[in-house]
């Protein structure tokens, strides 16, 4: 299925369309009621996009300095090129440490990777332990959203899928029980997992530090009980300074689910110590590349590295409203998925999907971090305009456009050969015919109207 | 005396399709006591190809209408918060590579004002019409919105329009589903998001939707006309023209 | 020897160096830190005191955040210790610490409860945490008003896992130790702290999810109830 069967896909299936639009609905009043001082607001999204800025123009000497605090507090840090060299090192921890089972905290890089595939395939059970992840692990999809990864599914939905796919019985209406069904699933997984995988939402480069954030206490659980921990993180996600950890964290939780703080901040510096009764022994750190320093290069979209991960984009397009995630087909969906999905998961296949926006800015409006979204959206159209065979022939269109709006003569004849309907009806494209008609350009164009007001006034 | 004068930039689409909008702004123009002075050589502000990633074939357009527009330092008025959203923020990065153009298309950028962000404090209210009570919907355009800022002053003139009652409808600040070529290029969702504001523009209970954006109301008319949902749209300039004694049409 | 990494580094040392020397003025040291540390926040972020209004704010950020509060001395412990047991949560796991001693005889004056001291190696106490603790007895060492959240330093003495698998999480804070918001909390914490324990830990509630139709649920994975006992002894 291509990007539009996708789409008219999600566009017929009603319970998904009331399901998206309840959860978006949620999302953006909670986000809205959690500001409460919209110029504090402001003031802290343009300190931090500075700041997001100026990391990803230095990101070589912070990896580095990263990287030297985390070996110093006793982690061990690899380094990915491409989805590829991450699942192969992830593996190899595997495989030394003879694990049969990973339990997973919510990780989107893992899921960039396709890493759970590839262990599956290698006889290693990977077990997604966030709530969302585990319903969309259990009904074999992938997440729709990047915060929220079962929001297409309705409670119905998932108590179905508990009873076919646990039986374990339960009353769609009560919530608290099917929590407690993931609870419990969960809790005998954690006890007997060998590797605990995370992901990472900020490692502070000067002391070498993880912080994850989350609500469930599964981040902390993936991260605690397993003998082995495995963090991997896209390299964009390096801070300089603990310092600056408050201000994003104030913008990314009231950002992502309108939360003055999550349930739990997690800060990890390294393995169990000499004299701790618990926590891993050894701690990994996986730096995933995978197109992201071509994009620091890059001087057009390199600003998307400043991206924090909140989802607020998505909620508030009015396109990933009505389609949801799986439509696109990437990792990242919505907004920033159309500006980084080329450079992450392919152009080939993903430049295409930054047709699906209306430019109506509300993405851009609501990043934490100020990034440029539908300007970045622009700039993956005009480089997937330069790919296709169709775009060649779309932009002599446009040239052609353009030569007849460079001359005035030329434009009043067009503009007067569309109020005539079967030339409207001709030039018209079929798509926007079939949903609205044909127009038809007035008798008077305002251009006569101004020329005969000029010269009865004269 | 001689009067204060403006540039009108009335856009392609007020020009084939809404004239009597570009009228209409006209008259509100010189009810403020300005002269409205039309280049008549103007077609497009380019935005068509610049949106939809060719932003080389909207260059040349983009110099012509800052070289039109530039002959005189003189306000440019834009019935369409898109439009001038385009001249406001777009023209000078289009002209990035390019010091002399990028200059002038800031200067231009500074001069161009959208219509009702200019009339707000300009129109003489004292001179409306006793009329009976209206309600009608306003529609606030992205653009209005996000990038000229027009939306709340859109919102002010209407209340100061004592017989005028504007409702938001739900999900006011949620796009139309036009979005220029994207229409065109994904009409399914674009006709998801129509039909959506459609129902929420109607749901207020009013018959006429108004708004600032011909963009907008040529797909909202344009899908109301096809699914049979009866209601009006106009151009705000042609509504508040109407509250006000009138008034020569030519 | 790690090919990887020299390739990622090496790409992203020329976007680096170009940068800089296309534009040096705008070169900011990345290490240097940001300005986010002196913003007008900051101001009042230290202000707090033990008594006055950071303990008001804090309570009714507790208390909003779902955390239940009770304060006093000896027997208000006591008493919680015997509520909590009326309740059927009997088994408590303490750490070693000086607060675990003396939990442990209050404890043992409660009938029907019991104790499990953290003296050993999580490997060996797995089973038993998992499935035959109701209660996980910390200390944190300070608390943050602004947003109702407590920090916990994990050491040898309180393993991580005792605020984590029990099902209910009693918490003892000194009134003293309260800040104003996180950023002055977190500057707080020593260098050497941060490092010299595997794991800094900030908690705002008891573990929750609203992954099933937004619909807030408690006891996710983490504890379903966290306790703050006010230490005003």
């Amino acid at each position: 299925m291509n990007f539009n069967d996708r789409i008219t896909e999600a566009l017929g299936n009603q319970s998904l369309r009331t399901n998206l639009r309840g959860a978006m609905d949620f999302l953006r009043s909670k986000r809205l009621l959690s500001i409460e001082k919209p110029d504090l607001w402001e003031a802290k999204r343009k300190q931090a996009g500075h700041l997001r800025q100026d990391v990803t123009r230095n990101l070589a000497s912070l990896l580095e300095r990263l990287e030297d605090n985390c070996t110093r507090n006793g982690m061990q840090v690899h380094w990915a090129e491409n989805a590829d060299q991450a699942n192969q090192l992830i593996l190899d921890i595997c495989k030394q440490k003879a694990a049969e089972s990973m339990v997973k905290g919510k990780s989107m890089a893992s899921e960039e990777i396709e890493l759970n595939d590839y262990l599956a395939r290698h006889q290693i059970e990977c077990i997604e332990s966030d709530m969302g992840e585990f319903i969309v692990q259990l009904a074999e999809e992938k997440p729709s959203h990047i915060i929220m990864p079962a929001l297409h599914k309705s409670q119905q939905d998932i108590a179905s899928l508990f009873q076919a796919k646990l039986q374990e019985p339960a009353d769609p209406d009560d919530v608290d029980q099917l929590i407690d069904i993931g609870r419990k699933t969960m809790r005998e997984k954690f006890k007997h997992a060998d590797i605990g995988l995370s992901g990472v939402n900020f490692a502070i480069a000067d002391k070498g530090l993880l912080c994850l954030v989350e609500n469930e206490g599964n981040g902390r659980m993936s991260t605690t009980v397993p003998d082995t921990h495995i963090a991997i993180m896209g390299l964009e996600k390096v801070l300089p300074d603990l310092n600056e950890l408050p201000t994003l964290l104030h913008l990314l939780t009231r950002s992502a689910t309108g939360q003055r703080i999550t349930t739990y901040l997690n800060l990890i510096s390294g393995p169990r110590r000499n004299d701790e009764r618990d926590g891993p022994r050894e701690v990994h750190l996986v730096l995933l590349d995978n197109g992201r320093s071509q994009m620091a290069a890059d001087e057009a979209l390199r600003s998307s590295l400043a991206c924090i991960r909140c989802g607020a984009c998505m909620n508030h397009c009015p396109v990933y409203t009505r389609i949801g995630g799986h439509a696109y087909g990437s990792t990242y969906p919505g907004p920033i998925g159309q500006v980084i999905a080329p450079q992450l998961n392919g152009e080939e296949k993903y430049s295409e999907l930054s047709s699906a926006c209306s430019m109506n800015n509300a993405c851009g409006d609501v990043c934490p971090v100020g990034i440029d979204l539908p300007g970045l959206i622009r700039t993956q159209r005009s480089r997937h305009a330069q790919r296709s065979f169709k775009s060649k022939l779309e932009a002599g269109i446009w040239y052609l456009w353009q030569w007849l709006h460079l001359h005035p003569t030329l434009y009043r004849l067009a503009r007067q050969a569309m109020s005539r309907r079967l030339i409207a009806r001709l030039l018209i494209p079929g798509s926007w015919r079939s949903g609205r008609g044909v127009p038809v350009s007035a008798r008077l164009s305002l251009h006569q109207i101004m020329a005969k007001r000029k010269q009865s006034s004269e | 005396m001689s009067l204060e004068s403006v540039y009108l930039f009335g856009t392609c689409l007020i020009d084939a399709y809404y004239p009597e909008a570009g009228l209409a702004a006209v008259q509100l123009l010189e009810k403020c006591g300005l002269k409205v002075v039309y280049p008549q050589e103007q077609t497009c502000c380019g935005q068509p190809p610049f949106n939809s990633g060719f932003p080389r074939q909207s260059v040349a357009i983009a110099k012509k209408t800052i070289a039109m527009f530039s002959r005189e330092e003189l306000p440019v008025i834009v019935p369409s918060a898109s439009c001038a959203g385009m001249i406001k923020r777009h023209y000078p990065s289009l002209m990035h590579d390019d010091s002399i153009w990028h200059q002038r298309a800031q200067g231009l950028a500074e001069r161009t004002c959208e219509l009702i962000d200019f009339l707000l404090d300009r129109l003489p209210f004292d001179q409306l019409k006793q009329a009976p009570r209206q309600v009608v919907a306003l529609h606030q355009s992205c653009s209005a919105l996000r990038e000229t800022d027009s939306a709340k002053n859109w919102r002010t003139l209407l209340e100061r329009m004592p017989n005028v009652e504007a409702r938001l409808p739900q999900y006011a600040e949620e796009c139309c589903g036009f979005g220029g070529t994207f229409s065109i290029k994904s009409p399914q969702v674009s006709l998801a998001m129509t039909a959506d504001k459609c129902e929420h523009l109607m749901n207020t209970g009013a018959n006429t939707i108004v708004s600032g954006d011909c963009g907008c109301l040529l797909s909202l008319s344009g899908y109301a006309r096809q699914h049979k949902r009866h209601f009006e749209a106009q151009h705000l300039a042609c509504f508040i023209a109407q509250q006000f004694e009138q008034v020569n049409t030519l | 020897m790690n090919s990887a990494r020299e390739r990622i580094l090496r790409r992203l040392k020329i976007t680096q160096r170009s940068l800089s020397d296309a534009n040096p003025n705008s070169h900011t040291d990345p290490l240097s830190g940001s300005t986010a540390h002196q913003g007008e926040h900051q101001a009042d972020a230290r202000t707090a005191g033990p008594s006055g209004q950071g303990l008001t704010q804090l309570l009714e950020n507790l208390s909003q955040n779902r955390i239940e509060v009770v304060r006093g001395g000896q027997d208000q412990a006591e008493q919680l210790v015997s509520r909590l047991a009326s309740q059927g949560l009997t088994r408590w796991l303490l750490g070693s610490s000086a607060l675990a001693d003396s939990f442990e005889s209050l404890i043992a004056g409660v009938p029907g409860t019991e104790t499990t001291r953290f003296i050993e190696n999580f490997e060996v106490l797995k089973n038993h945490i998992f499935d035959k603790i109701d209660v996980g007895l910390s200390s944190a060492h300070a608390a943050i008003a602004d947003t109702g959240t407590l920090l916990l330093r994990p050491d040898a003495t309180e393993p991580r896992t005792l605020s984590l698998i029990p099902p209910v999480h009693v918490i003892v804070l000194n009134p003293h130790h309260i800040f104003g918001n996180l950023e002055s909390c977190l500057a707080s914490i020593p260098d050497t702290a941060l490092r010299q324990n595997s794991n800094t830990l900030f908690i705002s509630s008891p573990s929750k999810t609203a992954d099933i139709q937004q619909k807030l649920a408690y006891g996710a994975h983490g504890p379903k109830r966290v306790i703050v006992f006010l230490d005003e002894s």
